[in-house]
């Protein structure tokens, strides 16, 4: 099986899907908006009526400099409320990852909102467990590969002649953090489809499972799952030029460019979508 | 309130004000010649151990009085004791310092001191058993050995000289404080003992090294013999006249020279690449320049033209590539502080890309600069454009401006980082934000906003402004992060605050007035104001004592705006032919209806009127002065505008206005002159409520949340 025909099979599921997409791209703006209430409220207030409001530029430090001046006390609170949407959107994602695995896999049946939800309760608790097993991994991951590293290579930048060195380091160091992320992100991702394909309630079970899977393919697992990464990364990339691209301030442009930051979401989602359904198909070519 | 007659009258006295040519600066003078005889002269031999870390020298200081005091004794810095234990003033506030650096101390065997071990006057007199080290600043920091006294076997008359002789011995630091060496790289500043200032009628001003706190000297004139091992480039304040090999000893020893400057800085690195290339004024500056700059200044076009300077750069071989970008920069500076401030007087420049970890990414000595850059800057960022067109500025805000940076550091952080955003934005425009990811620059990818270095200076200058006036004391401050932000931002926001108040040709002949003034000068604070007074023709001391020596936020804005149809009946009881008549309301709409029911022109109303209520608030305790007053621009929705000035001293004052039509908006300083007012956002008030830019504020703020959302989920 080619880890590039499992891509593309896994794109086309997640476009034969879109009424999952729909779900996740509404929760997560809805989530967005009722974090972001209480900011534009802040700013409606603030610039309502006001010149400076209409002239707003996109990071305006005119205003953002009066902005920290006037609320300089509100930090705390500013940081908790975002830090708390941020936290209980991870939980939710936890719920809606059920509901997402369940309905890529399902090749048959039509997802609606009720057979979405219905496998967001039916995994939920299977799927956080398996997050809590990961949170650990995850810090190990962020924690120790660059502790490994600044203690195998701090001598070396210690010494270093040039910037080049601590630059290769750093850059170095920030690719293999995010490699390392990624393997945990990978295993855990297959620990999930397991669930899901073996209905099975133990995720230690799952997880070992999807352990000895990579065991036999790791480079192809893992190449699949940085081929849509590299794939997300371009599309990013490709996004943020044509953002720049657009000429002007007018009414159109306006709305050409939220337009254009919403279909970004909706890329990002279908990415995580994309790998689901390359890895489940993956996993399922591995498992017959 | 104020009626309208007082806002006509007013509005003439700043008319009159503003259009008026200065009285007595009419026409900015042309900068003074070098003088012949400063009252310092050094030569020092100084050889440079790469071995031991160690700098071992000789000093011959000639120094005349030039007061009217005969002077017993001789105050000396010696800044790198600051290094030398953590019982030092610079280290004692370095530990409670709550921004920068906090507690940073040298590792073991890191640190630096300087040892003056004979010091005799020339005709052999020891003046060694007089030595001690001495501390005058506040609080007092017993350990502290950075400035130390010798007295004289009798005191120097006015007018005579006295000749020392010192031989030092230093241990060069791992860089603290941008001096110092990392493996066989130096960076040497503020190296030799150098006598501080004899102020008549107060002493010797000679401050101890504080963190927070750059340096105080006289001008002298130097020679420099600058020992290093073979095979060493040297970069060095003033201008290099010979070169000795000594095979036997494998050093080469140059020397430099360099008459009236106030400092002498120097580095030597092995790796290091030297560029040269000439500034040409004949080609940098066209003659229209040359015309618009004279007629601006009021001087004949000779006396702004520019003298060519040879530009060296002594660059990393890592950093080769950006040497364009390096003499770019060093041209454009060269040019506008040339021709707005007066020539450049020396021969030569030097600026270094310091050594890597040497630390010193941006400073300023006479004749030379550091300005630090990286491995792959972005084209879209103005670095290292920005640090050069600074550290170079500050060879005239510093080196020939020659201020007291220990007590009053604006007159040239301040002073500099408004030219230096002028220059800026001349020569390059605004400047993108810095965006990078492990050190890979993505500012032109993201197209991050560009902005004008002012707009960054005020959003600082207005936080800053409750911790500490401007007019501190450099080791006062709260922190560093007041530091800065008050001498270099706010200090910068209030200059640019009062370009605006009195336009770009009277500010531009003030500063060129001060600068001719005082080259090879000590000016303070007082000095600078009085030459605004002068060439501006208006007192604006208070402005100084306002925004500057104290700490008062200044905000003026809209309280309200209401535009209500004006009522042609008023309720109630009117005496009419001597009897109490009362005005019901269903009177008034009779009455209403019979206007209403007559043929235009028929004696009824020419049309509806509508009374507007403005209230100005003066939010911040800060006051406008001296007659100057906040301008208030009325808009209504039939296209006219109606203009005030209100006096700005009470804390609000309610306008109206009666006209044909409601009004649509509002704004206090439409000019933007204030540009140190904390608080644009209330500036203005429009009767229709903002949708577009709010919505997109909504849309990237959503769009930020989304995505901080979407990370968060991809570990879920």
């Amino acid at each position: 099986m080619s880890v590039f025909s499992s891509i593309g099979r896994g794109m086309a599921t997640a476009c034969r899907k879109p009424r999952v997409l729909l779900i996740l791209y509404l929760v997560n703006l809805a989530v967005a908006l009722l974090a972001a209430g209480p900011f534009y409220a802040l700013a409606k207030a603030d610039l309502g009526h006001s010149l400076l409001g209409r002239n707003l530029q996109a990071l305006d430090f005119v205003w953002l400099g009066e902005l920290v001046y006037r609320y300089q006390n509100a930090a705390p609170a500013v940081s908790a409320w975002l830090l708390g949407s941020v936290l209980l959107y991870a939980v939710f994602s936890v719920f809606l990852s059920g509901g997402t695995i369940g309905r890529l896999l399902d090749t048959e049946g039509r997802t609606t909102a009720r057979s979405f939800f219905s496998d967001c309760g039916r995994y939920f608790g299977r799927f956080l467990r398996l997050f809590l097993l990961a949170l650990p991994c995850y810090v190990l991951a962020l924690g120790a590969v660059p502790a490994a590293l600044s203690a195998l290579l701090g001598p070396m930048v210690e010494n270093a002649r040039t910037a080049w060195t601590p630059f290769g380091v750093t850059l170095g160091g920030t690719a293999l953090t995010l490699l390392a992320l990624s393997l945990v992100h990978m295993v855990f991702d297959y620990a999930r489809l397991r669930t899901v394909t073996e209905d099975d309630p133990s995720s230690l079970r799952a997880l070992r499972a999807a352990l000895l899977f990579l065991r036999r393919r790791f480079f192809r697992g893992w190449g699949l799952y940085l081929f849509i990464a590299l794939g997300f990364l371009a599309g990013t990339g490709v996004a943020a030029a044509l953002a720049g691209l657009l000429p002007g301030e007018s009414l159109f442009f306006v709305a050409v460019a939220v337009g254009g930051m919403q279909l970004f979401i909706l890329f990002r989602l279908w990415t995580r979508m994309v790998f689901f359904a390359a890895q489940a198909d993956y996993y399922l070519s591995g498992h017959p | 309130m104020t009626d309208r007659p007082t806002v006509v009258l007013l509005l003439c006295v700043l008319v009159v004000l503003l259009l008026a040519p200065p009285r007595s600066a009419a026409q900015a003078p042309a900068p003074a010649a070098v003088p012949a005889t400063p009252v310092l002269r050094y030569e020092i031999w100084v050889d440079l151990d790469d071995a031991a870390k160690m700098l071992r020298g000789t000093e011959e200081i000639v120094w005349t009085n030039r007061t009217r005091e005969a002077v017993p004794d001789m105050f000396f810095h010696l800044y790198w004791n600051a290094f030398k234990n953590s019982a030092s003033t610079f280290f004692r506030e370095t530990a409670v310092e709550s921004v920068f650096a906090r507690g940073e101390e040298p590792k073991d065997g890191d640190w630096g001191w300087v040892d003056v071990t004979d010091i005799r006057l020339a005709d052999g007199r020891d003046l060694g058993p007089t030595r001690e080290y001495v501390r005058r600043d506040t609080p007092v920091r017993e350990g502290d050995q950075t400035v130390l006294r010798v007295r004289f076997p009798e005191p120097v008359k006015p007018g005579d000289n006295v000749r020392l002789r010192l031989e030092f011995r230093s241990k060069i630091p791992r860089t603290v404080a941008r001096s110092g060496y990392y493996k066989n790289s130096y960076f040497i500043g503020q190296w030799f003992p150098k006598p501080g200032v004899y102020e008549e009628g107060k002493g010797w001003n000679c401050h101890e090294y504080h963190a927070n706190s750059e340096f105080f000297a006289d001008f002298a004139d130097f020679t420099v013999h600058i020992t290093v091992p073979q095979g060493f480039e040297v970069g060095s304040s003033g201008k290099e006249l010979t070169r000795t090999t000594d095979a036997a000893r494998g050093t080469v020893t140059r020397i430099f020279s360099q008459a009236m400057v106030h400092d002498f800085a120097w580095m030597a690195d092995p790796r290091y690449l030297r560029v040269e290339r000439t500034f040409a004024g004949a080609r940098e500056v066209s003659p229209r320049e040359y015309r618009e700059t004279a007629a601006l200044l009021g001087l004949p076009v000779e006396a702004v033209r520019l003298p060519d300077v040879k530009m060296i750069l002594l660059i990393a071989p890592e950093h080769r590539g950006q040497a364009d970008r390096h003499f770019k920069a060093l041209a454009a500076a060269i040019k506008y502080y040339g021709l707005w401030y007066g020539p450049y007087p020396y021969e030569t420049v030097t600026m270094v890309d310091p050594p890597f970890r040497t630390e010193s990414g941006g400073m300023e000595y006479p004749t030379l600069f550091t300005a630090g850059t990286g491995i792959l800057p972005s084209a879209d960022v103005l670095s290292p454009e920005g640090v050069i067109v600074h550290e170079f500025g500050h060879g005239y805000w510093y080196g020939l401006v020659a201020n007291n940076e220990f007590e009053e550091a604006w007159l040239d952080e301040g002073i500099n980082t408004y030219s230096t955003g002028r220059v800026l934005a001349r020569a390059y425009g605004p400047g993108a934000f810095s965006l990078d990811l492990a050190g890979i620059p993505l500012a032109s990818l993201f197209r991050m906003p560009r902005v004008l270095d002012h707009v960054i200076d005020r959003a600082a200058a207005i936080n800053t402004v409750a911790y500490d006036p401007v007019l501190t004391a450099s080791w006062r401050f709260y922190n560093s992060g007041s530091y800065g932000a008050n001498v270099y931002m706010r200090a910068s926001t209030c200059l640019n605050t009062i370009e605006r108040l009195l336009g770009e040709p009277v500010m531009a002949r003030i500063m060129r007035t001060f600068h001719t003034r005082y080259r090879f000068g000590h000016p303070a604070t007082g000095d600078f104001v009085r030459v605004v007074n002068e060439v501006s023709g208006q007192d604006l001391t208070w402005f100084f004592d306002e925004l500057m020596g104290n700490t008062l936020n200044f905000d003026y804005g809209i309280g309200s705006l209401v535009s209500e149809e004006k009522p042609r009946h008023s309720r109630g009881i009117f005496d009419a032919d001597g009897r109490k008549e009362e005005m019901t309301g269903a009177r008034i709409r009779e009455l209403e209806a019979e206007d209403k029911a007559k043929p235009a022109g028929a004696g009824t109303p020419s049309g509806t009127l509508y009374v507007t209520t403005v209230t100005l608030r003066r939010f911040g305790e800060a006051r406008v002065r001296g007659g100057v007053g906040v301008k208030l621009v009325v808009g209504f929705e039939d296209g006219t505008r109606e203009t005030r000035l209100w006096d700005g001293q009470d804390r609000w004052a309610r306008l109206e206005f009666t006209k044909p039509a409601r009004a649509s908006w509002a704004m206090v300083d439409p000019d933007g002159v204030w540009l140190v007012d904390s608080n644009f956002a209330n500036n203005s008030y429009l009767v229709r409520p903002v949708r577009r830019g709010l919505l997109k504020l909504l849309a990237r703020l959503v769009f930020a949340v989304q995505n901080i959302l979407q990370l968060a989920a991809s570990f879920s």
